[in-house]
């Protein structure tokens, strides 16, 4: 009878869908397995236990995040209505405040980005908040986020949100006259100035929001009804002129007209025509909008009033009269009333606000090293170019896309700028020397229509990856091959055969690999509490996915370079625990040497296990030879470790407790080619012989029911075993279609490494 | 006695130099109109040209203005075609930028048509210089040429009077006489203008 023998010596496959074993045309099958759990692939693809995790300190909610600020790191706990910013260096919080907008489950709604010394924190609803960091106190402090003010003008985005053509009208301030009916000096600053709309916007919650009124900003003082309301203008409002023309035909309200030979510029609020109608002449007021210097009453010789719709003679100077009134009013862009952004990041020296429930397609960048300058005002543009229109000013862009406004979720910074969203995602190219990143530069070129989670995408080295909108798949926006360089950039799923492994994720984390183990990896919470992680190799066009069980609840995981905090829960408190790559134990400590960070939350006539009551865990001695399993213990009420013999001796400094992690790999039983006549695709299969070959062993470990001790026949098991490489088999019972019968398990502490798994496989 | 009779010949002499004052005085004149009425011409062709250049500058200034007012349209039009290429929407910037764009471009149109109407102004005061300029030069040319006549009008008389105090005056009226033949003769003066008897 035929046999197969397949020899699997790389693991990087990962955990293979159910659907996909049969699958044998698909890369990943070749290095997957049936089951990868809680092993790490190594740089060589050869299979280790996954780290352990190693208690850091209590914090007080469920969403904790690293971030460096001046040069120091911090973890940023997001609880219940709450911020809580520890120090990593002790473990010790530094900073709290509270109530803050969010709740336990909206928290991984919260945006936040460092900026310099302040970090801003954004969330649905919630006006933005900043946690600064003075780097001389060594003090943190939380403010709301707010507009620099600059000689009278806030330094905030204005916008049109009330329908077009819609007036505003006033009565301008008094003026002081000069000779010759020139103006002199304007009356600055006036209180409870009466403004009425032509048709109905205004609301009594725009009290005290502000209107940028031909560019000049005023505040809502109050409203009357829907188009009446008095506002407080900090400076003047500008005035209306009225000139006879011979002709009144060209002139239509909101049209912009000029005086050609005095140059002041307007708008036009009114048109009356002449008694007698035959003649086409009339009065025209219109708002000046180019200079509050307007010259004076003076008959100009062949003055005329230009609009775009032709032009007439003015044969008289024009006067200072009427009621000023303009089409060109907005509002603030960004308040209580029209809403806050969701979403924040800082890049290029700008921060960037998007997310907007009152413009999703916007983003908006500041001022350059300005966070709280954001100036965006169409209108006063014309007359202050830093109102949005120098190369260092805020901008205010919305995505453009035929088929609708997106919604900007993520704006990620990898050489361009790269816009999220929920229905694509688009390239803002960016050239330092030609193609600044600056107001009028901004370019939308969508590279995919691949809608995308509000889980913020992680940047690797050679790709961004992020999780798509249904939140079932990874995916890696990269540079595509030079062959198809007409595309700069593609998106590949990279978790086509491990899609099982994502439900509903809420966080992702990335490894850098420059601690001691030189692979990246990107870690993928999902909500249930598992933890998926893929391996990064730049040579294979997957990654591997598999997954890593805790006996803990796992509700975060951050990380930053080669360093991984998760925050588990302990029963209703939330803890951080590190990756430790020493032993392979979760939630551990030395009970005899417990750090600083985690003593100052045990409960006084507690044990150094009290977050572990009445559970059973592994006891390791730390030798320097290696880790000495003692067994399993278990842990009192109290949180003290129960001695398994009746006066055993628990006091050394290097005995190290925790939960043991359950390591399991099962084997694919690849096919053999179609055509053979063996006939085994069709025929239910018997793996009859399974050999792993391994390296450095100092734990034991299962195949099928199997045992491969570190130990051999007469070594002394009371001393770390020596690391041991080898190999063993089992020949495994009973035929299945796709046997299963072929698990390597590990649930015991301490090190392992698999380099090879080979079946011999029949009918 | 006083003097001697004056003979026929010292008469003539008397008569042809006196004759020959008044030509040149008469030449003299003409000399100073034609100068007058060439630096008229000259400043009244100055001032048409400078009439005709601010003519042009007035057309300048409006074909400037039409042409700005649209280079400018233009260029608007150009940043909202990029910017619809780039799938950049319609924004509060975009706004910011067109809005700037025109008022830096209006300015810059306003000054150029304003220096353009400046240099009209001043062309047409220099040519309105140069006009009244010419003017004067011709009426100045027609008083000087009446002065050289008047002055050398008095100044054959002086030289006739002197004439006759060295002469009898008995002999006087002869002399006169001959002196006006000789210059009938010569065509210079007419008759009437010195028929004193």
């Amino acid at each position: 009878m035929k046999k197969e023998l397949v020899a699997q010596q790389s693991f990087a496959g990962g955990q293979i869908n159910k659907s996909a074993w049969r699958r044998d045309d698909v890369a990943a099958l070749k290095t997957g397995s049936e089951r990868q759990e809680n092993m790490r692939v190594s740089a060589t693809e050869q299979a280790e236990p996954r780290p352990g995790r190693r208690m850091f300190c209590k914090v007080s909610g469920p969403r904790n995040e690293y971030v460096r600020v001046s040069g120091l790191e911090f973890l940023l706990s997001f609880g219940n209505g709450s911020l809580q910013i520890i120090s990593l260096a002790t473990g010790l919080q530094v900073f709290s405040a509270a109530p803050l907008a969010w709740g336990p489950t909206t928290l991984a709604q919260i945006v936040w980005t460092a900026a310099d010394n302040d970090i801003h924190i954004t969330f649905p609803g919630m006006q933005p908040q900043i946690a600064r960091y003075d780097p001389i106190a060594a003090t943190w402090s939380l403010l709301a986020y707010g507009f620099l003010t600059v000689t009278n003008q806030v330094q905030e985005p204005f916008y049109r949100f009330a329908k077009d053509g819609v007036t505003v009208s006033w009565v301008p301030a008094t003026y002081t006259y000069g000779s010759g009916g020139a103006l002199g000096s304007p009356v600055l600053g006036q209180t409870g100035l009466a403004v009425v709309l032509s048709a109905p916007w205004f609301a009594s919650s725009m009290v005290n929001t502000r209107l940028s009124i031909l560019g000049q900003q005023a505040t809502i003082a109050t409203v009357t009804d829907g188009a009446h309301a008095t506002v407080n203008v900090p400076y003047v409002l500008p005035t209306p002129l009225s000139v006879l023309v011979d002709n009144t035909d060209p002139f239509v309200t909101g049209l912009e007209v000029q005086l050609k030979v005095q140059g002041v510029k307007g708008e036009v609020g009114t048109v009356s025509k002449g008694t007698g109608t035959a003649s086409p002449g009339g009065t025209v007021t219109f708002t000046v909008t180019s200079s509050a210097l307007y010259p004076g009453a003076t008959t100009t010789l062949g003055e005329q009033l230009i609009s775009p719709l032709g032009y007439a003679n003015v044969p008289f100077g024009p006067t200072v009269s009427g009621v000023a009134s303009t089409v060109q009013w907005q509002e603030e862009f960004m308040s209580g009333l029209r809403g806050w952004p969701s979403a924040c990041a800082f890049g290029r020296r700008r921060l960037r606000f998007y997310n907007f429930p009152q413009k999703q397609d916007a983003i908006l960048w500041s001022t350059i090293d300005h966070p709280d300058m954001m100036w965006v005002d169409a209108v006063a543009a014309a007359l202050y170019p830093q109102a949005g229109t120098e190369a260092d000013n805020a901008f205010l862009e919305f995505v453009g896309d035929d088929e609708g406004a997106p919604k900007v979720l993520h704006v990620v910074d990898w050489g361009d700028e790269f816009i999220f969203t929920d229905r694509g995602i688009y390239q803002l190219p960016i050239s330092a020397a030609g193609n600044p990143l600056k107001p009028g530069s901004a370019e939308f070129r969508k590279l995919s229509n691949d809608g995308v989670s509000t889980i913020p995408p992680i940047v690797t080295a050679d790709s961004i990856v992020f999780i798509n909108a249904g939140k079932q798949r990874v995916s890696a926006l990269k540079g595509a091959p030079l062959s198809t360089s007409a595309r700069p950039f593609i998106v590949d799923d990279v978790s086509e055969p491990h899609s099982d492994l994502f439900t509903n994720p809420i966080a992702m984390a990335l490894t850098t690999g420059d601690g001691p183990k030189p692979e990246r990896y990107i870690y993928v919470l999902n909500n249930d509490g598992s933890v998926v992680v893929g391996k990064f190799t730049a040579d294979r066009q997957f990654v591997g996915w598999a997954p890593w069980t805790s006996q803990v609840l796992t509700v975060w995981v951050t990380s930053a370079g080669p360093n991984v905090w998760y925050t588990v829960q302990h029963g209703s408190e939330f803890w951080i625990e590190t990756e430790d790559m020493t032993i392979d134990l979760d939630s551990g400590v030395y009970i005899n040497a417990l750090p600083t960070s985690v003593s100052a939350s045990q409960p006084g006539g507690k044990g150094p296990l009290w977050y572990l009551a009445n559970r059973t865990v592994a006891l390791v001695d730390m030798l320097p030879a290696g880790p000495l399993d003692k067994g399993d213990y278990a842990v009192d009420a109290n949180g003290f470790l129960v001695p398994n013999q009746p006066g055993e001796d628990l006091t050394s400094a290097t005995l190290y407790a925790g939960l043991t992690v359950s390591v399991t790999h099962v084997p694919l039983v690849p096919m053999p080619g179609q055509g053979e006549s063996t006939g085994q695709r069709q025929h239910r299969r018997k793996v009859s012989r399974l050999e792993v070959t391994f390296q450095g062993q100092q734990a034991p470990f299962k195949i099928g029911k199997r045992e491969v001790s570190p130990y051999k026949f007469g070594d002394d098991q009371s001393a770390p075993a020596t690391p041991r490489d080898g190999s063993d088999f089992i020949r495994p019972l009973g035929r299945a279609y796709d046997p299963q019968n072929n698990a390597i398990t590990k649930t015991r502490p301490g090190p392992v490494r698999w380099v090879e798994v080979s079946q011999e496989v029949t009918i | 006695m006083a003097g001697g009779a004056a003979g026929p010949l010292s008469l003539a002499a008397t008569g042809l130099s006196v004759a020959g004052t008044l030509f040149q005085g008469s030449t003299q004149a003409s000399n100073a109109l034609t100068q007058g009425n060439m630096t008229g011409m000259s400043d009244a062709y100055r001032a048409s040209s400078l009439e005709r250049e601010a003519t042009y500058g007035q057309i300048k200034a409006a074909q400037t203005d039409a042409f700005m007012r649209d280079s400018l349209a233009g260029s608007l039009a150009n940043i909202r075609a990029v910017r619809a290429s780039a799938d950049a929407s319609s924004s509060p910037t975009e706004a910011a930028i067109l809005n700037r764009a025109q008022a830096v471009g209006d300015t810059a149109r306003t000054q150029k048509v304003a220096n353009i109407n400046e240099q009209v102004q001043s062309d047409r005061d220099a040519s309105a210089f140069y006009a009244a300029a010419g003017m004067s030069a011709i009426q100045a040319g027609q008083r000087n040429a009446r002065n050289i006549d008047l002055a050398s009008d008095l100044s054959a008389g002086g030289q006739l009077l002197s004439a006759g105090s060295q002469a009898n005056w008995s002999g006087i009226g002869s002399s006169i006489s001959g002196f006006a033949n000789g210059l009938a003769n010569l065509g210079v003066v007419g008759q009437q203008g010195l028929s004193w008897t």
